[in-house]
């Protein structure tokens, strides 16, 4: 990144969030955006203070702050979770997610629950969404899989254990077949970035990029 | 804390600059030519006896005689010649004033008290380069100033020979600072003048024969011995140092902050140092673990669309340590 070229900021939860974020950046033709993350959620208060307290902060380089995080179990209770961060940290009540806020006269803020809104889950749920479209045969082993452990066990998979079955599940190259990390995904699995099912991400993605 | 506020309107480069919630230590950052010396200068003009007042257009700054010295004190504001400005701490506040004579006036009171506009404190006009007046230039808190240049060994050497008589346990703790934090090898220091010497200096014990005049000993040493013995010696309330890394190797930084932080606590001494250093920044954070002070980093930022505009930033040491995690840089 160029020091001093005006930019946007998405800030993710974890280096997986990150990737995915910064391919459909780049499916978009998105430039002058930096991606970081800020590797949990615990971490979101921490991360806007050393935003808001950074030299790209104070000189107005930041054009855009694109806040996300996953929904996990509770989609309400994230984008309150994130909201009330935001608030704390840049004194701006965010009226909606994808709703953009100015926090000065160089900087506005916004906020994106992923896999989407009013939805549960998290970014991986997102991509096996797009997986499905395109790999339903793997689908079918993988649902079955989970339908015959949710009667064993009475208890419906984690998106992220899904997400890892489903790693291994896609793997057309030889054994021995590993749970893949994001990195290991995006370089060995095939993925339609154009899959309508990111089109609300890639809709605030392509936000950010916007003037204010 | 001595000063808990700085605000900065209209001085030098800086249009409004305001500074929160300052700590025992205060780290001014930021560019080149964003108004770092600015800083220590607007500390020095709120906090200054006479002579660091009078001598202020020399301390931080080159000048070339009469020339810098008049144009230093035509140019405190921000528009240039002979512009109004204001200081003000939750002490003591600066105000400027200029009338048709072309003479800039200064006044200094406590932050509460109404400027006597009878009296400026200093009086500036092109012939008297900056006349001084002694009545008014008593400070509320004393202040000691050191600039980027090592100042004469036999200043030094003076003031350390201040500070048996004043507190004998703080010539021992100077000792054992400089032995833990820039030379091992230390022993003791004697303020002597051997025979066949001109002059008395700061001499040192490394325990392998005769003793070491302290300018044999590098820039490190003869840094943090001076800046040690200037708050022993002269218990300031407030220490200004420009550039505080200069001369101290990054290694060490470490070890030099973690002594100078316990001195500032003993001492009840408040620091304000210019440093252009990640290394001194990161180290000085990383000396302050477990909180032993109350570490700020004072950043002036010159805004991108604006660059006339300079912006201040005050964050602690949590926030920095955030960024040394993630790899951001904060300078």
């Amino acid at each position: 990144m160029v020091e001093g070229i005006e930019r946007a900021l998405v800030l993710c939860e974890g280096p997986e969030d990150r990737r995915v974020v910064e391919c459909l950046l780049e499916q978009i033709g998105a430039e002058n955006v930096e991606v970081e993350a800020f590797n949990g959620k615990d971490n979101l208060r921490s991360k806007l203070d050393e935003v808001k307290n950074s030299p790209e902060f104070a000189q107005g380089i930041y054009s855009k702050i694109l806040v996300t995080r996953d929904a996990d179990a509770d989609w309400s209770a994230a984008w309150q979770s994130v909201r009330d961060a935001v608030e704390a940290k840049f004194d701006i009540r965010l009226e909606d997610v994808n709703q953009w806020g100015s926090i000065n006269e160089d900087t506005q803020v916004a906020a994106w629950i992923f896999p989407g809104k009013e939805q549960t889950g998290m970014i991986e749920t997102l991509c096996l969404e797009v997986a499905r479209d395109t790999q339903p045969e793997v689908f079918e082993c993988l649902d079955q899989y989970a339908a015959c452990l949710r009667s064993k066990h009475q208890a419906d998979l984690h998106h992220k254990e899904r997400f890892a079955i489903w790693t291994i599940a896609a793997q057309t190259f030889d054994a021995p077949r590993r749970r893949l990390s994001m990195g290991r995904i995006l370089k060995n699995l095939t993925f339609d970035w154009s899959n309508e099912k990111f089109s609300e991400t890639r809709a605030i993605l392509s936000g950010i990029t916007s003037k204010p | 804390m001595k000063i808990d506020f700085l605000q900065l309107d209209h001085f030098r480069g800086l249009k409004s600059v305001r500074f929160d919630g300052l700590g025992r230590i205060n780290l001014v950052v930021g560019g080149n030519n964003t108004g770092k010396t600015s800083v220590l200068e607007a500390l020095c003009l709120l906090f200054g006896d006479h002579a660091q007042v009078q001598s202020l257009p020399g301390t931080f700054r080159q000048n070339v005689k009469k020339d810098d010295w008049q144009a230093f004190w035509r140019l405190l504001g921000l528009r240039g010649e002979f512009d109004e400005f204001m200081i003000s701490s939750n002490a003591t506040k600066v105000e400027a004033k200029f009338n048709r004579k072309k003479q800039t006036a200064l006044f200094r009171t406590k932050a509460n008290e109404q400027f006597n506009q009878e009296h400026p404190f200093i009086l500036f006009q092109e012939s008297n380069r900056g006349h001084i007046d002694a009545n008014q230039s008593k400070s509320v808190l004393k202040l000691s100033v050191l600039p980027t240049t090592q100042p004469d060994p036999l200043t030094t050497s003076r003031l350390f020979n201040e500070i048996a008589p004043l507190n004998p346990e703080n010539e021992t703790k100077l000792e054992e600072l400089l032995c833990a934090s820039i030379e091992p090898r230390l022993r003791r220091l004697r303020y002597a003048k051997p025979k066949g010497a001109e002059e008395h200096l700061v001499y040192a014990d490394l325990g392998n024969g005769p003793m070491v005049p302290f300018t044999q000993m590098g820039q490190a040493f003869a840094r943090a011995l001076h800046i040690y013995c200037e708050i022993f010696a002269l218990q300031p309330d407030i220490l200004l140092v420009d550039e505080i890394e200069n001369g101290l190797y990054y290694g060490g930084l470490e070890d030099f902050w973690k002594g100078l932080i316990a001195v500032l606590e003993d001492q009840d001494v408040q620091l304000f140092a210019t440093t252009h250093s990640r290394e001194c920044m990161e180290a000085a954070c990383k000396a302050n673990q477990g909180d032993k002070t109350s570490l700020r980093y004072l950043r002036l930022d010159r805004k991108a669309k604006d660059p006339e505009t300079i912006v201040g930033t005050v964050f602690n040491d949590e926030t920095m340590a955030a960024a040394l995690e993630s790899g951001r840089e904060m300078r």
